[in-house]
C-alpha cells in the first residue's frame, strides 16, 4: 500500500513538478515558437482543450470544415467559461486548425 | 419601234434613279462606313490584348499570393497566415453569433441538456427472479446565463431513474451544479456556488457521448464516487496554455454514511454542513501541446487531491463521529490518430476515525486503463452518415474498498473487484451515441454476475 501511495504521490508532484517546468520553458521560448500570434493560438488551443472536453469525447477540429465551424462555435459562446476575447482565440485556433489539416 | 420604245422607257427609269438624291453619296459613304467599322475592330482588338494582359497579370498575382500563403501556413503550422485571415475569422465568427442572436431573444440563456437510457442484462438472478431492466438512468437540463461578458451562471438539474419515489427508495431528482463564474483574468478566475468536485476525470465530464462504456466506470462510482458534487468557492485558470488548474474550499463529507462499499453514500445532496469542511484541487498539463507533429499533442496529464474532514452529518455536527479523507488521486488520456488511451487511479485514507460504521476502511484503492480504437471507414463517412463515428474499447477497472483495514476488522473480499468491460459505441452524429457492451465481473470473493448492457444517450 505504502508502495502504491509512493507512486500516485509522486505521480502528483511529477505532473506538478513537468507542469511548472513546462510552465517556465513556455515562457522563455513561447509553445508554439516565436511570435505573438502564436502565443495566441497556444491559448486558444488550451481553451479548446479545457473547454470542449467537458461535454464531448476527444474532438480534433480537423473533424469538421472551417465553413462548419462558425455556426457550431457560436452556439457554445454562452455555454463556455471564458470571456468573449478567450472565446475568439479558441475560435481562431479552431478554424486554422481545420484549415491546415484541410490544406493539399 | 417596240424594240426602241422599251430602249427609250429602260434609259428613263435609269436617268429617274440615278437623279434621286444622295445616290452618288450612298457610293462614296459606303466605303468610308467600311473604313470607320474597321477602325472600330482595330480598337477593339487592341482592348482585348490589354484585357487579356490584365487578366494574366492578374493570374500571376493570385498564383504569388496562393504560394506565400501556402508558405506561411507551412511555417506556422497551424497558426493563420496572415492577419487577414484572423480578421477574417473574427468576422466570421461574429456574424454566426451576431445571426444567432438575432435568431432568439433570449441569447443570454444558453439551454443544454442530456440524457441516457440504458438496458441491463445480467446473466444470474435473484432467488429465481431476473434482473433484467431497462432504466431512463438520466434525464439531464442545463440551464446556464451571462449577466456579462465576464459574470456567467450555470447549472444543471438531473432526474435519476425516470421517477421519485416518496420514501427516496429509487429515483433522484438533484441540483448537481449550479456556480457563478467571474472571469477575471486568464490566470485567476472565481467560481462561487455547487460544483462538480474535480477529482480524477469522469466526475466533471460525464455526458454520456464523452465515455464509451454503457455505465460509467465501476472506478468512478466506488472510487471517486460520480457524480460527486461540492458547495463551496474557489479559482480557476491557466497557469500557462498547457497547464490549468482548479482549487475549491468546499463542504465535505457526512463520515456515518460511509460503508464496506467505500465513501459514496457520505456525499451530501442536500444542504451540506460546514462543521467539517475541505479542500480540493486539480491541475491539468498537455506536456506537447505546442508539438507541430500530431504525436502526443492530445495528451494530457490530471492530478488531483482532495482533504476534509467528515464530522457534517445530521446537517451540521453528528455528535460521537470524526475522522479525515484525503484522497491522492490521478489521471490521463490521449488520442493517437485513430487509437484513444485513458485511465485514473486514486487512493483514500480515512484517518483518525471515530464511530464510524464496522467495515469502513481505513484505505481505498482503484484504478482503471481503457483502450478505444475508432473503426468507422472514411469511406463510410457521407450522407447522412457524414460526421459518424464508431469506437471499440477495452477497460479493466480494479476497485478495492476494503484495501487497509482498521485493526481487528475482517476483509469483505467481495469489495476487492476486477472487471473488463468490452465493447462498441457508435455515433451515427457527434452528440449522440448507440452503445452495447459485455462486462465480466469479478472479485476475490464471490464474483457478481456478468452483464450485457445496452444504451442510447445524447447531449445537446
Amino acid at each position: 500500500m505504502n508502495c502504491l501511495k509512493s507512486i500516485l504521490a509522486g505521480s502528483l508532484f511529477a505532473v506538478s513538478a513537468l507542469a511548472l517546468s513546462g510552465c517556465v520553458a513556455g515562457a522563455r521560448d513561447g509553445l508554439f515558437g516565436p511570435g505573438a500570434e502564436n502565443s495566441g493560438m497556444a491559448k486558444g488551443r488550451g481553451y479548446f482543450m479545457r473547454e470542449c472536453s467537458k461535454c464531448h469525447r476527444y474532438i480534433m477540429p480537423s473533424e469538421r470544415s472551417a465553413e462548419e465551424w462558425p455556426k457550431i462555435l457560436a452556439g457554445k459562446k454562452n455555454k463556455v467559461s471564458l470571456t468573449g476575447t478567450q472565446f475568439q482565440e479558441l475560435s481562431d485556433y479552431v478554424i486554422a486548425e481545420s484549415k491546415a489539416a484541410k490544406a493539399p | 419601234m417596240k424594240k426602241r420604245m422599251h430602249s427609250v422607257v429602260l434609259g428613263g427609269c435609269i436617268a429617274l434613279v440615278a437623279m434621286q438624291p444622295g445616290f452618288a453619296m450612298a457610293a462614296t459613304g459606303g466605303e468610308a462606313r467600311i473604313q470607320e467599322l474597321e477602325r472600330q475592330m482595330q480598337g477593339l482588338v487592341s482592348e482585348l490584348k490589354n484585357r487579356q494582359n490584365s487578366i494574366e497579370t492578374l493570374t500571376r498575382q493570385v498564383a504569388s499570393l496562393e504560394s506565400r500563403i501556402s508558405t506561411n501556413s507551412a511555417v506556422q503550422g497551424a497558426g493563420p497566415g496572415v492577419g487577414q485571415d484572423k480578421a477574417e475569422i473574427k468576422s466570421m465568427i461574429e456574424q454566426a453569433v451576431l445571426a444567432r442572436e438575432k435568431e432568439s431573444p433570449l441569447s443570454p440563456f444558453s439551454f443544454g441538456g442530456y440524457g441516457e437510457i440504458h438496458a441491463n442484462f445480467n446473466e444470474g438472478s435473484v432467488n429465481g427472479q431476473s434482473r433484467d431492466q431497462i432504466d431512463v438512468h438520466r434525464l439531464v437540463g442545463l440551464v446556464g446565463y451571462e449577466f456579462a461578458d465576464w459574470i456567467k451562471f450555470k447549472s444543471e438539474i438531473e432526474l435519476e431513474h425516470a421517477f421519485v419515489e416518496e420514501d427516496g427508495a429509487k429515483g433522484e431528482l438533484e441540483l448537481e451544479q449550479a456556480y457563478v463564474d467571474f472571469l477575471l483574468s486568464d490566470l485567476a478566475n472565481v467560481r462561487v456556488g455547487r460544483v462538480l468536485t474535480p477529482l480524477a476525470h469522469t466526475n466533471q465530464h460525464h455526458e454520456p457521448t464523452t465515455f464509451y462504456s454503457v455505465e460509467r466506470p465501476n472506478f468512478d462510482k466506488y472510487i471517486i464516487p460520480s457524480t460527486w458534487w461540492s458547495d463551496g468557492l474557489g479559482l480557476f485558470g491557466n497557469l500557462a496554455p498547457n497547464l490549468s488548474y482548479e482549487a475549491y474550499l468546499v463542504a465535505g463529507l457526512d463520515g456515518s454514511k460511509f460503508s464496506n462499499d467505500g465513501i459514496r453514500n457520505g456525499r451530501i445532496k442536500d444542504v451540506p454542513s460546514l462543521n467539517d469542511m475541505a479542500v480540493t484541487f486539480r491541475l491539468d498539463y498537455y506536456p506537447f501541446m505546442g508539438n507541430t507533429s500530431a504525436w502526443g499533442r492530445n495528451l494530457r496529464l490530471g492530478a488531483s487531491f482532495y482533504r476534509g474532514g467528515i464530522n457534517n452529518g445530521v446537517e451540521g455536527k453528528d455528535p460521537g463521529k470524526s475522522g479525515d479523507l484525503t484522497i491522492y488521486a490521478g489521471d490521463f488520456g490521449v488520442r493517437l490518430s485513430d487509437l484513444e488511451l485513458k485511465g485514473a487511479g486514486a487512493i483514500e485514507e480515512i484517518n483518525g476515525t471515530q464511530g464510524l460504521t464496522v467495515g469502513v476502511a481505513e484505505e481505498i484503492f482503484g484504478y482503471y486503463l481503457e483502450a478505444g480504437y475508432h473503426v468507422m471507414p472514411e469511406a463510410w463517412k457521407t450522407g447522412k452518415l457524414k460526421n459518424s463515428d464508431a469506437v471499440v474499447f477495452a477497460r479493466y477497472d480494479k476497485q478495492d474498498t476494503q484495501h487497509g483495514m482498521p485493526a481487528g476488522v475482517a476483509v469483505n473480499s467481495d469489495k476487492d473487484r476486477h472487471d473488463w468491460t468490452f465493447g462498441l459505441a457508435f455515433y451515427p452524429v457527434p452528440n449522440l451515441v448507440l452503445k452495447a457492451d459485455y462486462q465480466v465481473l469479478a472479485s476475490e470473493g464471490a464474483d457478481p454476475d456478468n452483464a450485457i448492457n445496452l444504451g442510447i444517450g445524447w447531449q445537446f
